[in-house]
């Protein structure tokens, strides 16, 4: 396991919550963009899904970059 | 340095959370459990929900306008605006803000067919009822000297309607001879008459002069207000396809009916023309279309159209060169010098009997704001005169308007904030208004709009109420795939 049963190093916390941050945001995503598909007019004009689209890209990216991992 | 893992787990579903906290925030604007969606814009900024006046040819780019003001300057007839639709809504709820600039009279409406051909058009604004001196009553607005039943009683005379239906007058003529009145009219008109010894009787000329090929059909239709009481259908075409038809007879009688004014509707193509009016009432009016056709092939020489009106408002169109002429109103006249243009012609005079309409050549389209007797006698008013943007209150004497208009409340500097209520369709994912300012451009007019609120409504949620809002999304997902 990540880190121990107990306690976990500063780095592995850190990456782990990059990897939860990157999986929430894209999950929200793709149901943000689905809702939309199906039903237009439901989310867009509250949230601007295409906005979020490139911040998303950096967090992917600094996911790939800091994988999960002690070392 | 090590974390506990205690403490780490929580902070990994906090994004979850809040993902969720998200998804949770949109399900809430999109089904408020009080059943109100509001949606303000001030044209400042581009709304979501709501869309400018369009097109851009009628209307001024949104936002800070040349004199000092943020909104949207409207200059064209009409204008549409579209507002999506966050859900699924029973009514909403129209706030405008707006201010008329030389324009007496508004209406805002809502399309409610795809093609654009239904609209549920409400008063919005006139500037003639806007002074003291009107006040509201059962029905409409009456002069203040007026008494507040004047607009019940049915009698048309000094009453005009907007957007209304006005109550029967109950007009009843002694019975006599059938009379015949020449006349040269086509296609669709509808007639007014008052029943003649408790019958209508009206025997048509007709004549299908066969310019098209194919059969034609014609439809007489009787209604009394807005109830239908005769209707039969003939075929005008004959044998003959391709020349002059005949001259034949039709006619309506229908015994024992109610004092009234009934309306005869003749309902064809510009083919079959009513070449004679024989009829025992002696009271009877045409409009408040009025289409005098050409004789060509049918006589030699060209019939004038005469005919005697209280309109003051009435615009011509012909679509023959032969047509070309000077048409005359009483102490007005328009020349009409080119084929497929409207032409205006509005009297200024205090004159309010009827007067006479010559248009020398005939072939002439007239649409009028009153009607048209074809014998000097026959006059009548059958129902109220209809409130146009022309309409001078003072000058035609009106001391009463039906109308369900509500006045718009004054904010200062010339400003007006109204509010209209439509039902609508739930399954609409889009709403397409229509602001109507007619003669705005001819008389170089504007509308203001400053700030629109939109408040959808509906009931507020239940659990069986969030089932059948989930199912109508549904639905409506499954239409849009």
């Amino acid at each position: 396991m990540h880190g121990g049963v107990c306690n976990m190093n500063t780095s592995l916390f850190f990456r782990t919550l990059l990897l939860h941050v990157t999986c929430a945001a894209t999950t929200l995503f793709v149901v943000l963009l689905v809702g939309e598909f199906f039903v237009p007019g439901v989310v867009l004009p509250f949230v601007n899904v295409i906005d979020l689209s490139f911040p998303l890209l950096v967090l992917l990216g600094l996911c790939v970059r800091f994988p999960p991992r002690t070392s | 340095m090590k974390m506990p893992r205690i403490i780490a787990i929580p902070i990994f579903l906090l994004p979850w959370i809040v993902a969720i906290c998200v998804v949770g925030w949109i399900v809430l604007n999109r089904f408020p459990p009080n059943g109100h969606f509001v949606a303000v814009t001030t044209f400042a900024k581009s709304n979501a929900f709501i869309n400018p006046f369009l097109p851009s040819e009628r209307v001024s780019v949104p936002g800070k306008q040349p004199d000092g003001w943020t909104g949207q300057r409207i200059t064209g007839d009409p204008t549409y605006m579209t507002a999506r639709v966050p859900g699924p809504y029973e009514r909403v709820d129209v706030e405008l803000e707006f201010r008329a600039v030389h324009q007496p009279l508004i209406e805002f409406g809502i399309v409610k067919d795809a093609e654009g051909k239904d609209l549920d058009l409400e008063p919005l604004f006139f500037e003639g009822l806007m002074t003291d001196e009107w006040k509201k009553t059962n029905g409409g607005y009456v002069r203040n000297a007026m008494n507040a039943t004047r607009l019940l009683s049915g009698a048309p005379e000094g009453i005009a309607t907007w957007d209304a239906t006005a109550t029967v007058a109950l007009l009843e003529d002694p019975g006599g001879d059938a009379r015949e009145t020449k006349v040269s009219l086509r296609g669709a008109h509808d007639v007014y008459v008052v029943p003649a010894g408790g019958n209508i009787d009206v025997t048509f000329g007709l004549q299908d002069v066969n310019r098209k090929r194919g059969n034609t059909t014609a439809v007489f239709r009787v209604f009394r207000g807005d109830e239908e009481i005769f209707r039969e259908a003939l075929g005008t075409s004959g044998s003959r396809d391709t020349r002059m038809g005949e001259v034949f007879e039709f006619r309506v009688f229908i015994p024992k009916v109610r004092p009234g004014a009934y309306r005869i509707s003749f309902q064809s193509d510009d083919d079959v023309f009513i070449r004679s009016i024989k009829t025992t009432s002696r009271r009877w009016v045409v409009g408040p279309r009025l289409n005098f056709g050409d004789v060509v092939g049918y006589a030699t020489s060209t019939m004038a159209g005469h005919a005697w009106t209280t309109s003051r408002h009435i615009v011509a169109e012909t679509f023959h060169t032969e047509g070309l002429q000077t048409l005359t109103l009483g102490p007005a006249s328009v020349r009409v010098t080119k084929t497929h243009e409207t032409y205006r012609l509005d009297r200024t005079d205090a004159e309010t009997r009827p007067i006479e309409l010559v248009a020398p050549q005939g072939d002439l389209r007239i649409v009028g704001d009153g009607w048209f007797a074809l014998r000097v006698d026959a006059f009548f008013e059958p129902k109220p005169k209809r409130l146009t943007d022309g309409t001078n209150v003072d000058l035609e004497r009106v001391d009463g308007v039906i109308t369900d208009f509500e006045k718009p409340e004054p904010i200062g500097e010339g400003w007006y904030r109204s509010q209209k209520t439509f039902m609508i369709d739930p399954s609409l994912d889009r709403l397409r208004f229509v602001l109507s300012a007619p003669g705005i451009m001819s008389r170089a007019g504007g509308v203001d709009i400053r700030r629109i609120k939109l408040t959808y409504r509906r009931d507020p949620i239940t659990l069986s109420g969030w089932t059948m809002l989930l199912k109508q999304e549904l639905i409506n997902a499954w239409r849009r795939l």
